[in-house]
């Protein structure tokens, strides 16, 4: 057996070094102890001695080649070893190839060449593929700048592995991908354009962002509301103490109009306790005072035909059935769908809701009733919905196949109530706006434009003031008095729970306090709305949930 | 020794309850030793372990040589194998001489070891100014320690929790460093009989008041309980919180105090940069209490100088009660 | 010829004529053990498997050995940063070791102390510290220990050339002879403090004089000698025992190795070196054992092999453990209620 010669670890921190100088030549032999190579890193250089006497053979690295720790870089035989040599150094070059070679240009089709995004760091992962020079189906030469790359630390050009056309752009720019992935192809002039290949795709580095933002032109999909007044003059020369600010967040109170009566004109909470609006302003704010008629009749329900097991979807509070469509449009498939409007919402009747019990029992009624000619269906819920889908199961658990629940509410105390409240009081689209901000996991998801016809869909004074009472019944002092927890740990149906970790109504760290047996999905950089941020990811993730649930 | 309080408590003096603690804690179990300097038949240098010599003999109230690095590593070597040491410091100025072996052998053994290995070592450390005993034997050095994972602080501020904090560190299984403020070794109040333990890591609300919170360690205690009675005749009702301990510190009972306040005021005897005041303050801020302040967050802490000789310098260094009073006052009318 | 006259005229090596064969086989075995550890680390070391430094001991296992010939469990020791010897010597499981080196959860630290951290409470060894001179007051303190609760165990402080010029060297042989503590300071003098020669860093010529300053005997004697080392740890540790106070053994030594894997080797030359390395310790006890018919060559080879395939095993045990979860970050700062 010939004994590895590696590229050692010679600093506390080092992972990689550089082969500066081989001492000896392959094919000629070397003793023990003698000075076999020479390595260089950031701090030093130093000989590396020969582990032991024999023939070097099968090398790997050359003078100049960075190489990890522990790589090893040539081999020694011992006298009689040598017929062994050549053997060995055929099989150890292979995977020996250097940087060099891997992200040399590979054929993919038909004469095309792949054009990868590189390493052009020791620590890079990823790189965003900032600009593309060339667009696809122009002529690229090769050396000529290709694209722009992007890592943490540095900018650089790419240049053109071949001459030709450029096709099949997978990566856009702004694109975040994998080091090494295949972003576009570049195929000699003349050559047909193939099939797609099929040797390796671009792999996002997260999940895609791509299609987080809802159109401003379908307001109807999110859930809306109203707050009182503006909060954007909470502006920097403003001087409030946190107590005042949060005080008048509660009440929505333009902190502008109050007069502090602290040091240097500082607002305090009592300032804003003792706040008496002008008269004028009655006329913008007058939503909690509107009153709304109780309505009798039964909880709207909106079907589609399909075939197999139907999927109920239960919305969540300020929201309606059409809130479902992005996430329908991303499912595709044809299973049948049944969607609940809640009281109050969409086209369902304001009808009295007494506590969350009674609102739960309202929908199982429904459900009795839509759900008669199935013996067993799929749920789903978001948010209230979610509760309201969990309550549901624990009541009527043979006849749910599974349960799916995005963003519930019921698994713990803390409710962004002020939110809500904002929300539901909203009269104009200004204060409605920042609301509305809170639902997604960055503000910038939501336009202006995007909250006024949000807030058109909201115009109806008693409609506000119902869903300000709901409110009330169902949060009453910002939290959440229903507890569902025991109801997720009874559960036996396959379930899954899906969540954004930037969600700001719902804190997602209840999902992991709970005791129940299901599946956990953490979305990262999705708000409480991850069915409208994200369909597709929410998509993915149901479409594998109903699958197994199927036993498919 | 035997006096009683107006509520018919039996009243002894802060030193004599450390005392009656370390006897308790002898008697009941042979592994209990004490060490230090001058510790015999001296009595201590503030005659805290005063006659305990003689009721329990040289080998297990030991006197040792001026060797501060020494001592507390023997303590802390014999801790490990399972003695449980009370090591004295003469003033806990002289805990600097030790460092290394409380800072990177006391606290970090167990974590080092994997929770392989305990070190119950109880460190007493006389601490703070007023005494006329200038830079090097005035120092107020808790927050040091606050800093170091693996180590429980104290700051008794009263002869009953001087006793029952004394007994709950010697039942933990950690090392813990009990900062006793020397102008309160002769002060008196009720201490209950028996064995008890102050729990370690919880406040304690010492004056209930609404109008704002003061935070207070050891003597501060009682230079802000007596201010809060001042500004009472002025309509003005703090709360007064006894921190007890340093690390770990009771953010709860903080928390609390301050959505019900609003105000907020840190006093302590070390020096005010980088203190414990800094580290209340940031812990505030970083709390859903934020939003509970309607005023900045004050702290009173030491001159940025060493302990001054001259008696009128040194009292100027620290919080006092007229201090405490005045900051509290603009902080409660909204001054600040 | 009377009994007493016989064992006067045996002039075999104090080892050699004291301990049963079985003994001394071993001992052989955990020096090859230490040596094949510290190879198996540094080559592990080198393929970026360990992280951080280490501080190996090649070339100084007869002062690890024969020093810890006699302790039993419930003796303590304290190491040093250069302790992989010493924690072998007392009886621990290399692939617990590898496993510590390696960060894993089966480390005997659990992955929290790292080679300099090491340490094996079942069988005395307190632990190698990282501060040179730390385990000094803290060995005085285990002999406190045993003294107060009437054990008769004694303490084993290992302690470099270059901890005796701190400050706790001195307060922790005070304090031990003040006490009359059983407890042995044994020196490994290695001849350099990092590059600092111990010559040039310490006022006198053999550390072992410094015991006089404390009224405790202090012997130098040959530290790549394992029966002169045996002989004169044997004494003191039978002094401690007896009760009546604190040793000061200097084992004169020499590590093969670097300070640390950092080490450019600046302040050596290569024939110091060299003549060092002629003076193997572990060559030297195999040749005595061999020449005293404890074992023959074969027997030595096959002691040797077995060294090998232990440090491989222990390896491979180190490669397949799991490491702690990362959540567990602030876990052991604390006792667990």
């Amino acid at each position: 057996m010939p004994v590895e010669v590696i590229l050692p670890k010679v600093d506390m921190d080092m992972t990689h070094g550089t082969l500066a100088t081989w001492h000896v030549l392959p094919g000629q032999t070397v003793t023990k102890g003698a000075a076999l190579f020479d390595i260089e890193t950031d701090k030093a250089a130093m000989e590396v001695e020969a582990p032991a006497s024999g023939r070097l053979a099968g090398v790997t690295a050359q003078p100049g080649d960075k190489v990890a720790v522990g790589t090893v870089v040539a081999l020694i035989y011992a006298e009689g070893e040598a017929d062994a040599v050549e053997t060995a150094k055929q099989s150890t070059a292979a995977p020996a190839s250097s940087p060099a070679t891997a992200s040399a240009p590979v054929a993919a089709t038909a004469g095309a060449v792949e054009v990868i995004l590189p390493k052009v760091d020791m620590d890079m992962t990823h790189g965003t593929l900032a600009t593309w020079h060339v667009s696809e189906g122009q002529l690229v030469d090769k050396g000529a700048a290709l694209f722009d790359i992007e890592t943490d630390k540095a900018a650089m050009e790419v240049e053109a592995p071949a001459s030709g056309v450029l096709h099949r752009v997978m990566a856009r720019s702004g694109e975040k991908v994998p080091v090494g992935s295949v972003v576009a192809y570049i195929y000699p002039v003349g050559v047909a354009v193939g099939p797609r290949p099929s040797a390796q795709s671009v792999q996002l580095a997260d999940t895609p962002e791509t299609e987080t933002k809802p159109a401003p032109s379908a307001p109807a999909t999110v859930p809306v509301i109203a707050a009182t007044a503006a909060m954007s003059v909470e502006g920097a020369a403003l001087r409030a103490t946190p107590a005042a600010r949060a005080a008048a967040r509660r009440a929505g109170i333009d902190l502008s109009r109050v007069t502090g009566t602290g040091p240097k004109g500082r607002i305090q909470r009592d300032d804003v306790a003792n706040f008496a609006p002008p008269q004028a302003e009655a006329l913008h704010a007058p939503a909690v005072a509107a009153v709304w008629t109780p309505e009798a009749g039964k909880l709207n329900v909106t079907t589609r035909k399909g075939t197999g097991t139907p999927l109920l979807m239960l919305h969540g509070f300020t929201a309606d059935s059409q809130s479902w469509a992005p996430l329908e449009k991303a499912m595709g498939g044809d299973r049948p769908l049944i969607r609940i409007d809640l009281p109050g919402h969409g086209r369902s009747p304001r009808r009295r809701v007494a506590s969350f019990t009674d609102l739960a029992r309202q929908v199982v009624e429904t459900f009795d009733d839509a759900c008669r000619d199935h013996d067993r269906i799929d749920i789903l819920g978001h948010s209230l919905g979610g509760a309201l889908a969990l309550a549901l199961v624990d009541i009527r658990p043979r006849r749910v196949r599974s349960l799916a629940m995005i963003a519930p509410a019921g698994l713990g105390p803390e409710v962004h109530a002020q939110a809500l409240a904002g929300i539901t009081r909203a009269t104009r689209a200004e204060s409605l706006a920042p609301w509305l901000r809170l639902l997604t996991a960055t503000p910038d998801g939501i336009s202006d434009d995007y909250a006024k016809a949000a807030m058109r869909l909201r115009a109806d004074a008693s409609l506000r003031a119902y869903q300000s009472d709901l409110a009330d019944v169902l949060f009453p002092d910002s939290v959440q008095p229903f507890d569902l927890r025991p109801a997720l740990s009874r559960l036996v149906c396959p379930t899954t729970l899906i969540w954004g970790r930037k969600d700001h109504i719902l804190p997602w760290r209840q999902s992991i306090s709970v005791t129940g047996d299901f599946a956990l999905h953490l979305l990262s950089e999705a708000g409480h709305v991850p069915q409208i941020e994200c369909p597709d990811r929410v998509a993915r993730i149901l479409r594998l949930h109903l699958s197994a649930a199927s036993g498919n | 020794m035997n006096a009683m309080s107006d509520a018919g408590l039996r009243v002894l003096s802060y030193s004599e309850a450390i005392r009656e603690a370390m006897a308790i804690a002898m008697e009941a179990d042979p592994t209990v030793i004490l060490m230090g300097e001058d510790i015999g038949v001296y009595g201590g240098a503030f005659q805290v372990t005063l006659d305990l010599v003689d009721r329990f003999g040289k080998d297990r109230v030991m006197d040792t040589p001026i060797s501060e690095l020494g001592g507390a590593g023997v303590a802390v070597g014999a801790a490990l194998t399972g003695l449980k040491p009370i090591y004295e410091f003469q003033f806990s100025d002289f805990a600097m001489l030790a460092m290394e072996q409380i800072v990177n052998q006391a606290a970090k053994l167990r974590y080092m070891l994997g929770g392989e290995a305990s070190v119950p070592v109880v460190f007493r450390l006389p601490s703070g100014s007023g005494t006329g005993a200038a830079a090097q034997h005035s120092q107020s050095i808790e927050a040091w320690f606050g800093h170091v994972p693996g180590l429980k602080v104290l700051q008794p501020a009263t002869p009953e929790d001087a006793k029952g904090m004394l007994l709950a560190a010697l039942a933990d299984p950690d090392p813990v460093m009990i900062f006793e403020h020397k102008l309160l070794y002769k002060m008196k109040g009720p201490v209950p009989e028996g064995s008890y333990h102050t729990p370690i890591g919880k406040a304690l609300v010492r004056r209930a008041g609404t109008d704002v919170t003061i935070v207070a360690g050891s003597i501060m205690v009682h230079r802000a309980l007596e201010a809060a009675e001042k500004l009472a005749a002025e309509g003005i009702n703090a709360e007064v919180i006894d921190l007890r301990s340093i690390r770990p510190i009771d953010h709860e009972t903080i928390l609390a105090s301050v959505r019900k306040t609003g105000r907020l005021m840190v006093v302590y005897e070390g020096v005010k940069a980088f203190g414990v005041g800094a580290e209340i303050s940031a812990m505030v801020a970083e709390s859903d209490a934020f939003d509970y302040l309607d005023a900045p967050i004050l702290r009173l802490g030491a001159a940025d100088a060493p302990v001054p000789y001259n008696p009128d310098l040194e009292r100027a260094a620290v919080p006092q009660v007229d201090t405490i009073e005045a900051a509290a006052r603009r902080l409660a009318r909204r001054e600040v | 010829m009377t009994a007493a006259e016989a064992i006067s005229a045996d002039n075999r090596p104090f080892a050699i004529r004291t301990y049963a064969p079985a003994q001394l086989r071993e001992a052989l075995r955990r020096m090859y053990l230490i040596r094949r550890f510290e190879e198996g680390a540094e080559d592990s070391y080198m393929r970026g498997l360990i992280h951080g430094t280490m501080h190996l001991s090649i070339g100084q296992e007869a002062s690890a050995m024969a020093t810890c010939m006699e302790l039993t469990d419930a003796d303590k020791i304290t190491s040093t940063h250069r302790g992989h010897g010493h924690c072998i010597a007392k009886g621990a499981d290399v692939g617990r070791m590898f496993a510590e080196f390696f960060g894993k959860e089966t480390g005997y630290c659990h992955g929290r102390g790292g080679s300099m951290h090491i340490a094996d409470v079942r069988t005395g060894n307190l632990g190698a510290n990282g501060i040179v001179g730390g385990g000094l007051p803290i060995a005085v303190g285990a002999a406190l220990t045993a003294k107060r609760l009437g054990r008769d165990d004694v303490t084993v402080c290992f302690f470099g050339d270059g901890a005796n010029n701190e400050g706790a060297f001195h307060e922790a042989l005070n304090m031990a002879a003040v006490w009359k503590l059983p407890v042995v300071f044994v020196c490994e003098n290695n001849r350099y403090g990092m590059s600092t020669p111990a010559a040039y860093a310490t006022a006198v010529r053999n550390i072992a004089d410094r015991a006089v300053a404390y009224a405790m005997p202090g012997v130098t004697v040959d530290g790549n000698d394992f029966s002169a080392v045996a002989e004169a740890v044997h004494i003191a540790v039978a002094r401690a025992r007896a009760g009546e106070g604190p040793s000061l053994v200097e084992n004169l030594t020499y590590r093969w190795r670097g300070h640390s894997k950092s080490d450019r080797n600046r302040y050596r030359t290569k024939e110091e070196i060299e003549e060092w390395m002629a003076r193997d310790p572990i060559a030297r006890f195999r040749a005595e054992l061999i020449a005293h018919g404890i074992l023959d060559e074969a027997g030595a080879d096959a002691i040797a092999a077995d060294a090998v395939a232990t440090v491989e095993a222990g390896i491979a045990f180190a490669k397949d453990s799991p490491s702690p979860a990362v959540t567990d970050v602030t876990r052991y700062v604390y006792a667990e209620s």
